[in-house]
């Protein structure tokens, strides 16, 4: 009977802490503390995770720290966010989220965040990078979201403007997420009907992928008569993405990039992409699913949002002289700066 | 005293005729020539607002073109316009073609109809105005020019002058629908205050007259009114009730002067007081039936979609089987809900039941305005049935029970003529009114129709019934009976061979193929809904055609097996006519025909083979029918939908077809075979 009212006692006590936590926290008075660990300022996707919770006036405080695209930088704001205790940590990139949350398989609790619910976001490959072990969940106080479509997703898009049967693809023979994609663009051959022509970039002196050879390649893919060139969201190339997308627009023939940097701040024809901004938006959600539902991170899967973008660079389509279908005009979002 | 009428029956229902048709045709006249003025003023409203539409779609269009002009592409550039325009047109049923024209007036693209006209016609067309008439080969269009964007050329819309006449004729069939559902139940309503009304009023005159002739005092006439004929009626009553009073005290002073009453006054009969003489008039049950009936017909054409809408995923089950379920689940709750009706009403007297089942119906058809998941659709369907089978078992026992005896055929007449006319109005008014407000506002107008049907009910006098004898409804069916039928061969043949398939070609083909087939083809629930209409139309009328040629000639059997040819090979009609659509009908107007000539004569068969000697009593084979022809309606749509499922409609049809086909041959050799034993079983 004691041990009866002591249970009760306990859950009513229980209950009471978990009800004044909640009852102090979200409120304009205390506003949930996010902390955003971010690598090149906030930009689009940053932008579009705080306007989700502006949208939904859930009442939130950010704290801001960029590392200015220097990786060092992060180990100062892990130090700094066990320090403050935020109930959210936001890391933006494969690099960033690595350096502050660990590999799943070596956490260090004195080197990575472990105790603070954290979301990361603008991972291409969270299972290949090692940060997580499987997208149904994560396992660990962590969840996040992806950003790349199917491939088959991307390819079946690109066919309504670019007719390819002759499809070249370029790609660093080091990066795992590469050679997934690799994969995936092989077995696609024989659903969509297509040749695949796929060049690695071979590797230099020191045991680097060359990118004074891109361009090389680029020829060569044109000489093997390619109708489009896929580029991937491949770290290597994406950084190269000019010596790429520019030589293929000389050689007149359109690039179809996984990834919307390529297409909107370089030569890409076109791309079929979630825009960072929706990345953003959509991690927001699952971020708040945390804050406000108190879902376990560790039970929230790894998704991409499913608002996909076609985006066209239209000053390349007018180079190439290869306009987009009207059917795509009406559902595209058009580069333009004319 | 004499016996020679006080009325000329003829001339009093040849007045009654004169007064009915007189009545229906004024209501006709002025119902068709409302309608027809509305339909002028509607047209007269609609021609512009179609080349109205025109001008918006034009320039809903025009932004999207000029959308690909403003990135830089060159108009003579444009890629993929041709299916851009299609997915257009396709769109927008009135339009007929889309063109584009360079600053020039050249065509550069250009997709619809006779495409080579119109462009000839376009460039060699000045335009001066934005919306231009234009007759291109023997058609014409509205035609709306917008130009694009930085006068790089224009953009053309057609929209077919004949579309504002095609929306009049849809419009038009529909009102001429209303304007014979409306005819149907002026019919109806006339017929109650025609034979409930007037003739009960002068039949129960006539009967005290009658009475008064022959010397009887001992009845009343029953008032049910204030009108002229009940003052007469109570003047004939105070007559009555005065000799009546007068007579008891002549017997009194008799008594008391110890005499006998007078030689010449035993003929008389006297009462005190006398009975008020109740003979309801059988004709007042058929407007509360007729209603009853229609508000569930009026989902019938549209039922199998509506569930088809709210089917879900239910694991591992087809879709156009599990669309199947609630007919299946409703005819078999009919079924099984039959025998305990009939027993319900024998208890309790048909008024409540009627009034349960009606309440049941009102229940469902609410439910069913506001389901949610299909797992309710199921359940407010079989209250539904439940309600359905309780009601009509009631207006039969009360037709049955309430007939003078020889009127049983026109009792009988009078149940079927009020299904099958509340089924034609009842489908074809619900695909209209399905179109116009929808499924579930529909189920509502069922609910209202079946609340004004318990009303009528409630309020008419003539639907209390009078007691019964009692011997003929003492013996109550039992499934045992049944199978003592079924070991009768040829019995067994007749139930196998048509009247089960009967109802599988009725309730697979007609209730759960038709409207969804019809659906996928195209067509509109106001089409679907006057299809169905057409079996019920054929039905009805062929009727007459079936009990002509069965009291003619002496061939029952002959008109069964034909029945059931009609009927299968219609349905095969699919394999040989090009159109769908017209092979559909077909096999509807043959299922129509089919089941018009072959009931009655299947029922007269049935109930013949026992007429003689100490066999079961006819209601017990009746009801053993009906129970048979319920499992072939349940069968029917599991039969229908798997085949689907299998072969895709047209298969399911030519499955279904083939199988009524097949069992009426059955039948022919069967009835071939089974000639001689006929006559062995004559001699025993």
């Amino acid at each position: 009977m004691t041990h009866f009212f002591v249970s009760v006692l306990l859950i009513v006590s229980g209950f009471g802490a978990v009800g004044s936590v909640q009852a102090a926290k979200g409120t304009p008075e205390d506003p949930f503390v996010v902390y955003m660990i971010l690598f090149r300022g906030c930009e689009e996707a940053c932008q579009g995770f705080k306007a989700h919770f502006q949208r939904n006036q859930i009442p939130v405080r950010f704290v801001d720290r960029d590392c200015g695209q220097d990786r060092k930088k992060v180990a100062g704001f892990v130090a700094e966010a066990k320090r403050i205790k935020p109930d959210l940590v936001v890391t933006w990139g494969t690099g960033v989220t690595l350096d502050a949350l660990g590999p799943y398989d070596n956490i260090d609790p004195q080197k990575h965040i472990t105790q603070i619910p954290a979301v990361f976001m603008i991972v291409s490959q969270p299972v290949e990078a090692k940060i997580v072990s499987s997208l149904q969940g994560s396992g660990r106080n962590i969840t996040g979201t992806g950003y790349l479509i199917p491939e088959e997703t991307q390819l079946r898009a690109a066919a309504r403007y670019v007719k390819f049967s002759r499809l070249g693809f370029i790609y660093n023979p080091l990066e795992a997420n590469s050679q997934v994609n690799l994969k995936e663009l092989e077995r696609l051959q024989g659903v969509l009907k297509f040749q695949l022509i796929a060049r690695a970039v071979p590797l230099g002196a020191d045991k680097k992928p060359d990118k004074n050879l891109i361009a090389d390649l680029v020829r060569e893919l044109s000489k093997q008569k390619v109708d489009l060139i896929y580029q991937g969201p491949d770290t290597f190339l994406n950084v190269n993405r000019d010596i790429l997308t520019h030589t293929a627009v000389e050689l007149k023939i359109p690039v179809f990039a996984a990834a919307e940097n390529p297409v909107v701040n370089s030569k890409a024809l076109l791309g079929v992409v979630n825009r960072y901004s929706v990345v953003g938006n959509f991690t927001a959600y699952q971020a708040a699913r945390i804050l406000v539902d108190k879902v376990d991170p560790k039970n929230i899967p790894i998704e991409a949002p499913r608002k996909y973008s076609f985006i066209i660079n239209m000053p390349v389509a007018r180079a190439l002289g290869l306009y987009p279908p009207m059917r795509v005009v009406q559902i595209a979002e058009v580069i333009d700066s004319k | 005293m004499s016996t020679a009428p006080l009325v000329d029956g003829g001339r009093l229902v040849r007045l009654q005729r004169v007064l009915f048709w007189t009545t229906i045709a004024l209501f006709v006249v002025s119902a068709a020539v409302l309608t027809w003025r509305a339909g002028a003023i509607f047209e007269h409203d609609l021609s512009p607002e179609v080349s109205l539409k025109g001008h918006v779609l034009a320039r809903s269009l025009t932004v999207q073109v000029n959308r690909a002009l403003a990135l830089g592409i060159p108009i003579e550039r444009l890629v993929g316009m041709d299916e851009f325009l299609d997915d257009f047109i396709e769109a927008h049923t009135e339009v007929a073609y889309v063109a584009v024209t360079n600053a020039d007036n050249e065509v550069l693209y250009i997709r619809g109809v006779s495409v080579d006209d119109v462009r000839a016609s376009l460039q060699g067309h000045p335009f001066y105005s934005e919306r231009t008439f234009l007759i291109i080969g023997n058609a014409s269009y509205y035609n709306t020019r917008l130009p694009l964007a930085n006068q790089l050329g224009a953009l053309h819309v057609g929209v077919r002058a004949n579309y504002v006449r095609k929306r009049m004729m849809e419009i038009g069939a529909d009102a001429v629908i209303v304007l014979f559902v409306s005819v149907l139940i002026a019919f109806e309503v006339l017929t109650l205050l025609i034979s409930a009304g007037i003739k009960a009023r002068i039949n129960s005159v006539m009967r005290l007259l009658r009475h008064i002739n022959e010397g009887n005092f001992s009845y009343l006439a029953m008032i049910r009114g204030n009108d002229e004929l009940d003052h007469l009626a109570k003047r004939l009553n105070h007559i009555v009730t005065v000799i009546d009073s007068r007579f008891a005290q002549l017997q009194e002073q008799l008594v008391a002067q110890a005499k006998t009453l007078p030689e010449r006054l035993t003929a008389y009969r006297f009462a005190q007081p006398p009975t008020v003489e109740f003979r309801p008039a059988l004709e007042a049950i058929r407007v509360p039936l007729f209603l009853f009936v229609l508000s569930e017909e009026l989902s019938r054409s549209f039922l199998p979609i509506f569930a088809r809408e709210l089917a879900g995923t239910l694991a591992h089950i087809p879709l156009d089987v599990v669309v199947s379920l609630p007919i299946c689940v409703y005819m078999l709750v009919f079924a099984i809900a039959t025998p305990f009706a009939g027993n319900l009403a024998d208890r309790f007297g048909n008024r409540p039941i009627f009034m349960l089942g009606a309440l049941c119906s009102i229940v469902g058809f609410v439910w069913l305005a506001f389901v949610s998941s299909f797992l309710q659709l199921i359940l407010a369907r079989a209250i539904c049935a439940a309600g359905y089978s309780i009601a009509t078992i009631a207006v039969q026992n009360y037709l049955v029970s309430n007939a003078p005896s020889g009127s049983q055929a026109r009792a009988q007449a009078l149940f079927v003529g009020g299904v099958m006319i509340a089924g034609m109005a009842g489908t074809s008014f619900g695909g209209v009114l399905a179109e116009r407000i929808g499924y579930r506002m529909t189920f509502g107008v069922g609910a209202l129709t079946s609340a004004i049907a318990l009303l009528v009910f409630y309020c008419s006098p003539d639907t209390a019934s009078i007691k019964r004898s009692g011997e003929a409804h003492k013996r109550r069916f039992q499934f045992l009976d049944l199978w003592q039928l079924l070991k009768v061969r040829r019995f067994a043949g007749l139930m196998l061979f048509a009247a089960i398939p009967a109802k599988i070609l009725l309730a697979g083909f007609l209730f759960y193929l038709t409207p969804l087939y019809l659906m996928k083809l195209g067509f509109s629930q106001s089409d679907i809904g006057r299809s169905v209409m057409m079996y019920f139309l054929l039905v009805y009328f062929g009727n007459y055609l079936s009990s002509w040629l069965a009291d003619r000639f002496a061939m029952r059997w002959s008109l069964v097996v034909a029945g059931g040819c009609i009927a299968g090979v219609g349905l095969l009609s699919i394999l040989v006519v090009p159109q769908e659509s017209l092979a559909v009908l077909i096999g509807i107007a043959c299922l129509g025909l089919g089941t018009a000539i072959s009931t009655a004569p299947m029922m007269a068969i049935a109930t013949g083979m026992f007429s003689q000697g100490a066999g079961p009593a006819t209601t017990a084979v009746v009801v053993a029918v009906r129970l048979l022809e319920r499992f072939g309606s349940f069968m029917g749509p599991i039969i229908a939908a798997a085949a689907v499922v299998l072969a895709g409609y047209r298969g399911a049809i030519v499955v279904i077809g083939t199988l009524g086909s097949i069992c009426a041959m059955a039948l022919w050799l069967s009835f071939v075979i089974g000639r001689p034993r006929k006559k062995a079983v004559a001699n025993l």
